[in-house]
């Protein structure tokens, strides 16, 4: 490849066939540009008399953010675009992880370029660690579809890509109406609410949308005592409650029985997990021989208490009696 | 669909090529393109990477050989009550394509597969044999693909009937979704032989079990073995729970028990819906429009999903109340539940799998007898 200094308003910037990257924070680079310069330069290819770009995408517009008059390029000569695509993949991949966004846009690109959809299953798949399948591709070309305010979010609140695989089974205007309650949450709760939300929509045969602008979701949204993540909070909580309604009647029970019992807040009980089990645990930590006395006589008070065979006998019997 | 099974195309390793059993599935196919192999794994691989491995693979046999052991203890749950059943893995997969199927997680390969090394597979089994016998056993195919879907093809069913009638330490069980019951009757029955049938409600069977015969043909097919003088069974498995389940099942109930004699059902077994987490996944992308995957499930002490305990009770109290509602006295067992649901509804809790065994060894119950 040979190098050439390239006015940077020559730069077809609109051209995006070989672009993989959009959500990049440029602060870093433009201030190092501006202490030491440009040290690694990009790669440009001409098409129909533009200049465009192959690899090197921030650099450029971190240059141009600084209002460089030119920047020194390489120049690919070759003409076929796959080619060129090729070497700005191998050249990042050398360097750098790429991001879950960057891979969808990478195995869209391919495709885009005419490689088949086995060809890229058998030769891009593994050297972008996913698993080689036809079904993970459809996955990736499915996020790389996905709107740009939902890529946004997914680049800035990092999401994973379990979650980023369930938004793309939601509409556009599903997601714009989601995005504002997932943000807060962490990436567990996010997978929670989204999967939940998908699963009662197809149990009860409803669009998401009407769940999602029901009077309950409003009310909880439109609460100006509630802050972003207690609304997501609340949120999360009244769907989950509409997809396990007997499993929430439970908890509630046990709470309740709980409550009745007057059970110390410091010393925790918790049936087994989901009631599958019969057992209870009770767990409660102590600092000294005195504590750890008085809270086994806590303990020995509450087991003499009628009121906790209630809480013990916890069982589907109890309920239907 | 009654119709009998036939693949589209029959992959063949090369060392499988000169065995008898292989040259009778060749004879039996008739002009269904054949193509000889090396390597299976690549073969696996292949169709391993295709959009819908498991739906190629139904359309496909592979004749091959067991390299690993035929037969092994089911091997149940943790966390669950045991039954001490044996099994015997002589081919895999199955050709039909239930939405609930465990095989399409369970397995790698997704090609429906019949071992021919059968010298092989009566050397471990008399092995096993010989090993137990002074024991009652029960043991049976149809674990990881239908008893008899592919009899037609291979004849296992009558290569096994007439080798377990002669051992009777041991119950012998089939197990199948099918109609296929040419070779069983045929062959003559024997009080240690039970030919059991996989069975739900009409309505999940319609939507839900792709491929197989309709409740009505299966219960045809039951009665037909029944008068050839076998004892039958029927595993209620998966129940599933859906609006007016109920009613679905007290139907299916009702029309077993007008269909078939209660004194020659050996034993009924119920197992509510349940499966390991990844399953959830390949239902929800394979059958898209099946609503199994949405009501209550919760995962339980074995880490997979079934629902939650109350449901599963009420499930299992409704189904027991139609089975006792004749007043005729059935064996009844839960695969893969807790003492706890077995007290709560059968008023048993077994002490161990021996026990549940010995529940459902009739009438094989002296073993000094032998």
């Amino acid at each position: 490849m040979r190098s050439e200094d390239i006015k940077l308003d020559t730069i077809n910037i609109r051209d995006e066939r070989f672009r993989i990257s959009y959500y990049s924070d440029l602060f870093a680079l433009i201030h190092s540009i501006s202490e030491i310069g440009l040290i690694h330069p990009p790669v440009i290819t001409y098409r129909e008399g533009d200049a465009i770009i192959v690899t090197g995408w921030k650099r450029v517009l971190a240059c141009q953010s600084l209002d460089l008059p030119s920047i020194p390029c390489f120049v690919f000569e070759g003409q076929d675009d796959f080619e060129a695509f090729r070497l700005g993949l191998e050249e990042n991949l050398a360097f750098r992880p790429f991001t879950l966004l960057e891979k969808a846009q990478i195995l869209s690109r391919l495709i885009q370029l005419g490689i088949p959809e086995k060809g890229v299953v058998k030769d891009h798949l593994f050297r972008l660690e996913i698993p080689q399948t036809l079904n993970h591709l459809d996955t990736y070309l499915r996020i790389a579809a996905l709107d740009p305010e939902t890529k946004a979010a997914i680049h800035s609140k990092n999401m994973v890509f379990p979650v980023v695989q369930l938004l793309t089974e939601y509409s556009e205007e599903e997601r714009r109406l989601l995005l504002f309650f997932l943000h807060p949450l962490g990436q567990n709760k996010r997978r929670e609410l989204l999967q939940n939300l998908l699963e009662i929509a197809k149990r009860d045969r409803i669009p998401i949308q009407n769940i999602l602008t029901g009077e309950d979701v409003h009310g909880i949204a439109s609460d100006q005592n509630l802050s972003p993540l207690q609304k997501a909070e609340e949120i999360r909580n009244l769907i989950q409650r509409k997809r396990y309604p007997t499993l929430s009647t439970w908890k509630d029970m046990f709470k309740s029985h709980k409550k009745d019992l007057e059970w110390p807040n410091d010393i925790k009980i918790e049936p087994s997990p989901f009631f599958e089990g019969e057992e209870f645990t009770v767990h409660f930590t102590f600092k000294d021989l005195d504590e750890y006395r008085k809270k086994l006589t806590k303990l020995n008070q509450m087991a003499s208490d009628e009121k906790i065979s209630r809480l013990l006998k916890f069982s589907p019997e109890k309920k239907d009696e | 669909m009654s119709d009998l099974y036939f693949p589209e195309k029959i992959f063949i390793q090369k060392k499988s090529l000169n065995f008898p059993l292989t040259e009778k599935i060749l004879e039996r196919a008739g002009h269904i393109p054949t193509e000889i192999i090396e390597n299976a794994q690549d073969l696996i691989a292949d169709f391993g990477a295709r959009k819908d491995p498991l739906l190629s693979g139904k359309k496909t046999l592979f004749i091959t050989q067991q390299k690993g052991a035929f037969v092994k203890p089911c091997p149940c749950t943790p966390g669950y009550v045991g039954c001490n059943y044996f099994i015997i893995n002589t081919d895999l997969n199955c050709p039909l394509d239930c939405t609930y199927c465990i095989l399409q997680n369970y397995l790698d390969n997704p090609l429906i597969t019949v071992h021919v090394n059968t010298e092989h597979l009566w050397r471990q089994i008399d092995l096993f044999l010989s090993r137990l016998r002074h024991q009652i056993i029960r043991i049976g195919t149809g674990e990881l693909g239908d008893s008899l879907v592919l009899d037609h093809l291979t004849d296992r069913s009558k290569e096994m009937l007439g080798y377990f009638r002669e051992r009777k330490n041991v119950l012998f069980e089939l197990k199948t979704k099918t109609t296929n019951i040419s070779n069983v009757l045929e062959s003559p029955p024997s009080e240690n032989i039970v030919i059991a049938w996989s069975l739900n409600s009409e309505k999940i069977a319609q939507e839900e079990e792709k491929g197989a015969p309709s409740i009505t043909e299966r219960l045809e097919a039951a009665h037909s073995v029944m008068k050839r003088g076998y004892r039958v069974a029927f595993h209620f498995d998966p129940i599933i729970r859906y609006p007016g389940w109920e009613e679905g099942y007290a139907q299916v109930v009702d029309q077993m028990l007008t269909k078939i004699d209660a004194q020659k059902i050996a034993w009924i077994s119920l197992g509510s819906l349940r499966f390991p987490p990844p399953l959830k996944e390949v239902i929800s992308k394979r059958f898209p429009q099946s609503r199994i995957l949405y009501e209550e499930l919760i995962r339980g002490k074995d880490g997979k999903f079934r629902y939650f305990k109350p449901l599963r009770i009420q499930l299992y109290k409704n189904f027991v109340k139609f089975l006792r509602k004749t007043g005729k006295e059935i064996p009844v067992y839960f695969c893969m539940e807790s003492g706890e649901v077995w007290e709560k509804i059968l008023k048993k809790e077994p002490k161990d799998k021996e026990d549940v065994q010995a529940y459902l060894s009739y009438p094989l119950v002296s073993v000094d007898n032998l």
